[in-house]
This record gives structure tokens, sequence and C-alpha cells, in this order.
């Protein structure tokens, strides 16, 4: 492993050779390399396109305060040798500007709004100069992650600078939708140019309920931030607690007890679970098939009772600590979970033949709202929306975490790129699921489940990722003085996979549209965080 | 059917009988407060990570320093760390999830 990470770190300061200024070991599994911005573009295309690296996150700080200058951070994931690799640039208050890399890498497109919008670092050459995260009647000088900016301030709004695709003729019909919508939905405004009941254009703008958590979080003790990054998301909680968890362990370089270890993957597979049996459940609401929807709910709603007389709480918070679980599960409880899990799996599979075998149902599914890989690879597509576009990516097998280096499991991966895929997706990954925590029943050994964490110097860095039901959600934390964080910025599967929605409606008729939303199952709260 | 219409004038509620009647022994609900206890140590009010909970100044508390513990369930996340903190075995959880009022006021509770 050590001499594989030397052997990778040294042929890609080979590959870099004079571009970079220096180079950092951040963590077992990190390495930072420091450059200029001009050089920023051609650095990551050699390593995305050279090194065969893929975008994992990209976050923007400032940090004024103590280097004089704020900062870009792209992280790169190299699943092969199991590596991160970094690219800092630095960039000056008296010219915040960076080049773009969206039109090249369509994946940079919604990062760099955001650092523009938030931290007021504008991306020269960027394609699209629509605001994003802050909406159009936030006044364009207001950058609320610098550090200047009070997380209470009250701003006064101006007149919106929004604006949509504006269509020429006669033939074409513009249908707003939303943000308040009909059913209990977040909000998501959705604007398509129909050409009678087909689908030319689909605008969606989302953002519209955004919580500045990374902003409050700033400040916080690592241990109070744990209960925000908690409330990021109501389905995937625990994953985001994991992944804040793993990011804080990460800084003080400390590894978890095996037995805690295996606890999160068991609590993050029953998560995957309950949200992957609703899940096909509610896709059937798509195409009326009552029977599923009701069904789905039904078996979920025997995990999430389960959920809650093994952890206390319905939808896993409050079980997951700094350094490793909170509390013990007891024989009883594990004879529990297997005991429901082999129930609601045996009901599950009856409930995805019925779905599977029936015509309208697959009539509806197959060939609708279509993903190709190449789309899915440009705009860094995760999660079950990635594997069902032939991407076969899941940082569980990928690049391991809690116990998942020692479970066994296969990774689903189809190739059609449409609902049906994603659907079919999702049954195979809640056997695979039930597969994993059988495994977790029989391999688990008595143990401490949790252990008390260093103290974390000042400055310190740490990335933490869990393969949520949505796909891939990572943490990026740095922490500042006193054990506080100083930038803490969440990138959910869901802020991955939303740009990708709307390539995949054109040509489809309207009513396909929630179907279409439904296989995706992306929720907005992840990213309003 | 008499029987239900009294109860519902005399109790509104509507259902006869709760759908579950008790909440699993895990469950983090309402919190029991044994003021003579506490040694009012302020662990409980440093750990909460909404500020829910904290020592409020009362007269004659004279083993707790005079203060006296109080709850908003306004703000409670019922995450349990303070029960989980607590040195005195003051603060305790239980399974209660019934707290529903119709005051604002009545989400604190006082340590008695």
């Amino acid at each position: 492993m050590e001499k594989n990470r030397r052997l990778f770190i040294s042929r890609l300061k080979q590959t870099l050779t004079g571009k970079y200024l220096s180079v950092d070991e951040i963590s077992e599994q990190e390495t930072e390399f420091l450059v200029w911005k001009n050089q920023l573009p051609e650095v990551c295309r050699l390593l995305l396109e050279q090194r065969g690296g893929r975008l994992f996150t990209m976050v923007g700080g400032d940090e004024r305060s103590w280097t004089g200058t704020l900062a870009l951070y792209y992280v790169f994931a190299f699943d092969k040798t199991q590596q991160f690799v970094t690219v800092k640039t630095l960039v000056s208050e008296e010219e915040p500007t960076f080049p773009s890399l969206a039109a090249e890498f369509p994946a940079f497109n919604w990062y760099e709004r955001e650092v523009k919008d938030l931290l007021g670092l504008r991306p020269q050459g960027h394609p699209d100069p629509r605001p994003l995260t802050l909406h159009g009647d936030w006044p364009e000088e207001i950058h609320p992650l610098r550090k200047e900016f009070p997380a209470d301030e009250w701003v006064a709004r101006v007149e919106s600078r929004e604006a949509f695709m504006r269509y020429q003729g006669q033939d074409v019909t513009e249908i707003p939708v939303g943000p308040i919508h009909a059913g209990i939905i977040e909000p998501g405004h959705f604007r398509f140019g129909a050409v009678g009941d087909t689908v030319l254009h689909l605008d969606a703008r989302l953002f519209y309920t955004h919580r500045g958590l990374e902003k409050i979080s700033e400040g916080q003790p690592l241990a109070k931030a744990l209960f925000i990054a908690e409330r990021i998301c109501g389905v995937c909680a625990l994953s985001h607690a994991v992944a804040y968890a793993q990011a804080v362990e990460t800084a003080a370089a400390t590894e978890v007890p095996l037995r805690a270890r295996y606890l999160r993957s068991l609590f993050l597979e029953v998560e995957r679970l309950y949200n992957h049996i609703g899940d096909v459940g509610n896709a059937c609401a798509g195409f009326g098939l009552a029977v599923g929807i009701s069904q789905g709910a039904r078996l979920r709603e025997q995990l999430l009772q389960l959920n809650e007389r093994v952890s206390g709480h319905r939808y896993l918070r409050g079980i997951v600590a700094l350094g490793g679980m909170r509390s013990d599960l007891s024989a009883a409880e594990f004879a529990d979970i297997l005991h429901t899990l082999n129930r609601v799996e045996a009901e599950f599979q009856e409930i995805a033949e019925i779905i599977l075998s029936h015509d309208i149902a697959i009539n509806r599914m197959h060939n609708t709202g279509v993903l190709t890989l190449q789309q899915a690879v440009d705009l860094a597509v995760v999660g079950v929306a990635a594997r069902a576009s032939g991407r076969d990516i899941d940082v569980r097998r990928d690049q391991p975490y809690a116990a998942y280096d020692r479970l066994k499991f296969s990774v689903p991966v189809y190739p059609e790129g449409d609902v049906l895929a994603r659907i079919r997706v999702r049954i195979d990954e809640v056997t695979q699921s039930c597969h994993i925590v059988r495994q977790v029943l029989a391999q688990i050994e008595p143990g401490p489940v949790c252990c008390e964490l260093p103290a974390i110097a000042p400055h310190r860095r740490g990335i933490g990722w869990v393969e949520s039901s949505k796909g891939e959600t990572v943490h990026w934390l740095l922490v500042g003085a006193d054990e506080m964080v100083d930038r803490y910025r969440v990138r959910s599967a869901t802020f991955s996979n939303w740009p990708a929605v709307p390539l995949t409606v054109p040509g489809n008729i309207v009513p396909d549209f929630p179907l279409i939303n439904k296989s995706f199952e992306l929720c907005y709260a992840c990213c309003d965080r | 059917m008499f029987e239900i219409i009294r109860r519902i004038w005399k109790t509104g509620v509507v259902t006869q009988q709760p759908l579950v009647l008790a909440a699993p022994p895990r469950y983090r609900g309402k919190l029991i407060i044994d003021q003579a206890d506490c040694s009012g140590c302020g662990r409980c009010e440093s750990i909460c990570p909404t500020g829910a909970i904290r020592l409020q100044p009362a007269p004659g508390g004279h083993k707790t320093g005079g203060q006296k513990i109080v709850v908003s369930y306004g703000k409670c996340v019922f995450c349990g760390l303070c029960s989980e903190v607590c040195s005195g075995g003051a603060i305790s959880q239980s399974q209660d999830y019934r707290m529903a009022t119709r005051q604002k006021n009545e989400l604190l509770q006082y340590g008695g």
C-alpha cells in the first residue's frame, strides 16, 4: 500500500514537473499540490485526462485571516490507487478571478458558479453567468461565505436577474411548474418548453431554501457541527453524519475501533435499504401502479420502525459519535435486524417481480429519460444514476471506508441509462445490502465502539465520504483554532446529479417528467445545505 | 358512541386509543429531571447542540449553587447528550413522545 502510494505520487510529480510550487502530504490518502492559478487548467487537465482521476469535490475558502488570500481546492479521486489529489491555488482579494474549466469539463459548472456566488471568486470564461446558489434577487456584491459577512445578517433584495431559456416562434408552449408543488415535496421550479406533448428543453431552478448550514457551522465546536451535518437531509441523515465524522477522524489521524466501523456499515446499509425500497415503490406513482406505491411504503415503514427499535430514531439520527458510535447493539437487537430484514427482503422481491413483469410499467420505464454514459462521465454523475448509465463507480468498493474493505458485495451496473435501469440498480442493490448486513452480523466481534480523539491542530484538514442511497457524498473539513470548524463544504450526491436531470428530459413527453425525476430521486435539501 | 363524543368534548382527542401504546426502550423522548441530584456542574448546558438546556438561578437551591435546570422543547432535538454527560444522574430520558401543547410557555420544563 505504502509502496504503491509512493510510486503513484512520484509518477504524479513527473507528470506535473514544473507546474506546481510545492507538494504536501495532508493525510494517508491525500496529497496536495499547490499551483499558480494560471496553471490550474493544465494541471486539472493532466490529472483528469492523463492520470485517470475524477473530480471528487471542489471547495472555495476564505483564508485571509491566516494566509492573506482566498483559496480554491480541487479534489480528484484516483480509484485504482485509492488516493486523493488536491490541487490548491491561491486567489488574492484584489484580483478575485480564476480560470474556468466548465466549458471543457462540464462537471465544474456548478462548483464554479457556487464559488462565484458565495465567495465572490469569478470563474473567467464560464459559459453560464447566471447565479446558482443565491437567486437573482440577492445583491451581486454580497458574498455570504466571506468571513466578514455575519451569519445572521438580513440582506435587502434587489430586482431579480433570473433568466430562463427564451423561445422564439409560436409553436413552443412554456409550462412553469413549482416551486410550490401539489404534493409534499421540496421546492424546485421547472420550466418546460414543449412542442405539443414533447419536451424541447427544461430549465430547472433549485436552491429555494438554502439554509447556509456551511456558514453557521463555521466557528462551532467539532462535536456540535455533527448535529448540523446530521440535519442536512432527512433521508440520508446517517450518511451525512458518518461522512462528517470521518472527515474529523481523518483530520485527527485516528482510526475508529473495528466494531464501530462494522456498526456504521450496518446502519448505512439499513439506511440504503429503507430508501431504495421506498424509492422503488414511489417510482410506481409515475405510472399509477398503486400496489407498488402502497407496498413500497409499507415495507419502508417496517424498516423505519426497526430503526427506531435499534437506534431510538426512525431516521437514524443521534447514533454516530466523533470517534465511533454512541452506543452498542445487543445480541437481541442483531437478531431483530436479521429477522426483520429477512422478512422485508422476501416481500420486496415479490413486489419487484410484480413491477418488472407489468407490461405498462415496463413500457413507461423503458427508454424513458435516458442519460448516456458520456453525459454521466462529463457531468461526474454519481450513485444509482451513474451505475444505471454504465459508469461503474461506488466508493464503498473504490475508496473503502467503515468496514467495507472486509465485506464482499457486487456493484450492479446497467448500460441503458433509462428509468428502468435506475429502478433495476436499486432492486439489485437491495439484495446486495441485505447480503452486506448478514455478513456484518456474522463477522462482528465484541470490542469498544468509540475512541477518544486527540487534539486537532489548527488548519488540519480531512475529507469524509459515504456512498449514500443517492450516491457518493463528500464532506470536506478545515479545522480552525481551538478545534472549531473553519470551513466545511458538503458536496452531496444530489449536487453532482441535479445538473444531469434536465439533459434526460428533452424528447420525452411532459407526463414522463415526474417518472424521470423520481427515478433519479434527488433531494433538494442536500443542495440547500 | 356517547362515550366517544364525551371524550372528544372533554379531552379534545379524537381517537379512542393512541395507535402506538409505548415507544421502544431506546427511544429518546421527554427528559426526567431530578433537581435534587443536580450538582450544578453545567456539563449539560455546554454540550447541548441547540442551547435548549440551561441552568437558571433559583432561590433556595443550595446544593446546586442556587441553580435550576430549564429545558426548552422548542429547541431540544432529543439527542440525549445531556443525560449521557450528567454527572449526578439528575437528567434521564423517558420514552414519552406526547409533548404537544397549546401554549408556547408550556414547552419549558423546570427541574423539580
